[in-house]
C-alpha cells in the first residue's frame, strides 16, 4: 500500500508539473547559495585552523598610548627566565608599501644564514642559485610579490626605498612554492639585518617577541607572568588567534547571511502562502479522496511523500551543484566576498572539506520546514468532512 | 546500439512504475554526489607533503592569517592588530579599503582607489 501511495504522490506532482518544477528550482537555488557560502567559509576556516599548530604559542607586543611600538630586544632574555618558556625570539617584520601595485608586502626577517633555516628554505622555496652570491643581499619572495615585481620590470632584484630616501638593492634569491601560496603570496623573507636596514630599526629593538612554550597547559600562566613582568605589553596567545579567526569568518559570512535573509524570507512567504491555504483544486482532490474512502493517514502520507520528493531532490541536487561550484569551479563571484578585492590575489585552490554538521544544519532549516508547510494545511483539509471540503 | 537509443529507453521506461524511475534517478544522483566527493577528496585536498611545507613556512615566519588581501595592513595579520591602533591599522575600523569589504569601490567615479589618497 505504501509503495502505491508513493506512486500516487509522484503522479500527483506530475499533474501540477510546471508549478512543482518551479518550486523545486527555486528551492534548489536557495539551498545552493546557502551551502556554497558555508562550504567556502568552512574551507578557508579549515585552512587557517589547520596551520594554527605551527604558530608560536605566545606573541608579545609592546603597546604605548594604544599603539604598537618596537619592543626592547633584551626583554626576550628576561622572558626566557620564566620557567616553562622554551624559547623567546625577538622578531623583525613589517609592511612595505609597493606603490605601483598599491599593495603591502609583508617583510619578515629571519636569521637567514643559520643552517636550520637554510634547510627549511630549500624545502619550501624554489631557489635561483645562479642569481645568488654570498656577498649580495638576497630575499625569498611569495609568488604574488614575484608577479607584482615582474609587472614593474624587476626581474632579478628590487630596490627598496629606505626611510631616509636612499635605495637598497636586494636580489631575488627564490620564490616560495605553490603549496604555501595561501600563506606566502605577499611575503618577503630576508635576513634580519637587511630588514633592520630597510625599516631603519635600531639593533636594540624588535617588532615583537615570539615565545615558544612546550606545555600547552602552561600558556595562560606564562602569558600572565609576561604581562606582570612587562605591564606595557599585549600578550597574544594562540587561543586569541583562534578566536580572531572565528570572528573574521563569522563577520564575513554574517554580512552575506544578512543579505541572504531577504531571500530566505521571500521563500518563507511562498511557503506561508502555501501553508495558509491549499488551492481549491487541491482541497477538492482531498475531499474526493476522503469521499472514496481514503483515511486521513493515507492522505497525509501522500502529501508527505510529495513534499519529501520536492525538498529532498532539491537538497541533493543543490549540494551536488554547490560542491562542484565551490571546489571544481573555484566559486567564481562568491569567493571574492571572502577574499576581498585584493591586489596580490593568491591563485589558490580551495582545499576540499565537507562538514557534515553544516550540511545537517542546512538540511534542517530547509527540508522539514517545507514538509511541515505542505502537511499542516493538508491535515487541516483532511480532518474536515468530505462534503464540506468539496463544497 | 538500438538498445541505447532514446526511443527504446523511453519505450521501456513506460513499462516501469514512475516511482521506480524516480528512485533510480535519485540513486544515480546520489552516486554522482558520492563520485564527486571521492574525486575531490583524492584531487583537491592537500597531500601530507604540501601540508608539511605550509607548516614549515609558518614555523619559519611565525605570522598568522592568510595572504588573501594586501592593500591594507589591518587585514593582513589582523589577528595581531589591536582595537586602539591608529586609524588604518585596526580591523575594527569602519571599512574603507576595498579589500576589507564586500563591495569594490567604483572605478568609474575615481580611477585611483581610496588607499592611494590615504597612504600619501
Amino acid at each position: 500500500m505504501k509503495s502505491n501511495l508513493f506512486e500516487f504522490a509522484i503522479h500527483s506532482l506530475l499533474r501540477r508539473g510546471a508549478k512543482n518544477i518551479f518550486i523545486t528550482i527555486i528551492f534548489t537555488l536557495l539551498i545552493f547559495v546557502l551551502s556554497s557560502v558555508f562550504l567556502i567559509t568552512g574551507a578557508l576556516k579549515n585552512e587557517l585552523l589547520g596551520t594554527l599548530e605551527a604558530l608560536p604559542e605566545v606573541i608579545v607586543q609592546k603597546i604605548i598610548a594604544g599603539k604598537q611600538k618596537d619592543i626592547e630586544v633584551q626583554r626576550s632574555d628576561q622572558i626566557l627566565q620564566i620557567p616553562g618558556v622554551e624559547d623567546a625570539i625577538p622578531r623583525v617584520w613589517g609592511y612595505y608599501y609597493f606603490e605601483p601595485q598599491g599593495a603591502n608586502f609583508s617583510i619578515i626577517g629571519i636569521e637567514l644564514y643559520e643552517n636550520q633555516y637554510k634547510q627549511v628554505l630549500s624545502d619550501i622555496a624554489v631557489q635561483f642559485d645562479d642569481k645568488l652570491s654570498s656577498d649580495t643581499p638576497s630575499m625569498i619572495i611569495g609568488s604574488g610579490v614575484y608577479e607584482a615585481l615582474l609587472s614593474s620590470y624587476y626581474e632579478d632584484f628590487f630596490l627598496f626605498v629606505k626611510p631616509d630616501g636612499d635605495s637598497k638593492k636586494v636580489t631575488i634569491g627564490g620564490v616560495f612554492k605553490a603549496s604555501t601560496q595561501l600563506e606566502s603570496s605577499d611575503s618577503i623573507v630576508m635576513s634580519s639585518e637587511l630588514v633592520r636596514e630597510i625599516f631603519d630599526l635600531d639593533e636594540q629593538y624588535a617588532t615583537d617577541i615570539v615565545v615558544k612554550i612546550a606545555n600547552p597547559k602552561e600558556i595562560p600562566t606564562i602569558a600572565l607572568k609576561i604581562n606582570q613582568l612587562y605591564p606595557d605589553t599585549r600578550v597574544v596567545t594562540k587561543d586569541d588567534i583562534r578566536v580572531s579567526y572565528q570572528n573574521i569568518f563569522d563577520y564575513k559570512s554574517g554580512i552575506f547571511l544578512a543579505f541572504f535573509i531577504l531571500a530566505i524570507f521571500t521563500f518563507f512567504i511562498i511557503i506561508y502562502d502555501k501553508a495558509s491555504g491549499l488551492s481549491s483544486e487541491e482541497k477538492k482532490e482531498i475531499g474526493i479522496l476522503k469521499a472514496i474512502g481514503w483515511k486521513i493517514e493515507d492522505i497525509l502520507n501522500v502529501k508527505f511523500y510529495e513534499a519529501l520528493i520536492v525538498s529532498g531532490t532539491a537538497f541533493i541536487v543543490a549540494i551536488a551543484l554547490s560542491i562542484a561550484y565551490v571546489f571544481l569551479l573555484e566559486a567564481p563571484l562568491l569567493k571574492d566576498i571572502f577574499m576581498g578585492y585584493s591586489i596580490l590575489k593568491p591563485d589558490f585552490k580551495l582545499p576540499f572539506t565537507l562538514n557534515i554538521q553544516i550540511l545537517a544544519l542546512i538540511f534542517f532549516i530547509t527540508v522539514p520546514i517545507y514538509i511541515a508547510a505542505t502537511i499542516i494545511p493538508s491535515w487541516r483539509a483532511a480532518t474536515l468532512e468530505a462534503n464540506e471540503v468539496i463544497r | 546500439m538500438a538498445l541505447l537509443s532514446p526511443f527504446f529507453i523511453w519505450d521501456s521506461m513506460k513499462h516501469y512504475k514512475k516511482s521506480r524511475i524516480y528512485l533510480y534517478s535519485l540513486l544515480s544522483l546520489l552516486l554522482l554526489l558520492g563520485g564527486e566527493i571521492i574525486y575531490l577528496k583524492s584531487n583537491n585536498s592537500y597531500d601530507s607533503e604540501q601540508h608539511k611545507q605550509r607548516l614549515a613556512y609558518l614555523e619559519l615566519v611565525a605570522l598568522p592569517d592568510l595572504a588573501i588581501s594586501s592593500e591594507t595592513r589591518s587585514i593582513r595579520n589582523r589577528s595581531l592588530s589591536d582595537s586602539f591602533s591608529i586609524f588604518n591599522e585596526g580591523p575594527e575600523i569602519r571599512d574603507f579599503f576595498p579589500a576589507s569589504f564586500v563591495y569594490s569601490p567604483s572605478d568609474i567615479l575615481k580611477k585611483q582607489p581610496s588607499r592611494i589618497t590615504i597612504e600619501k
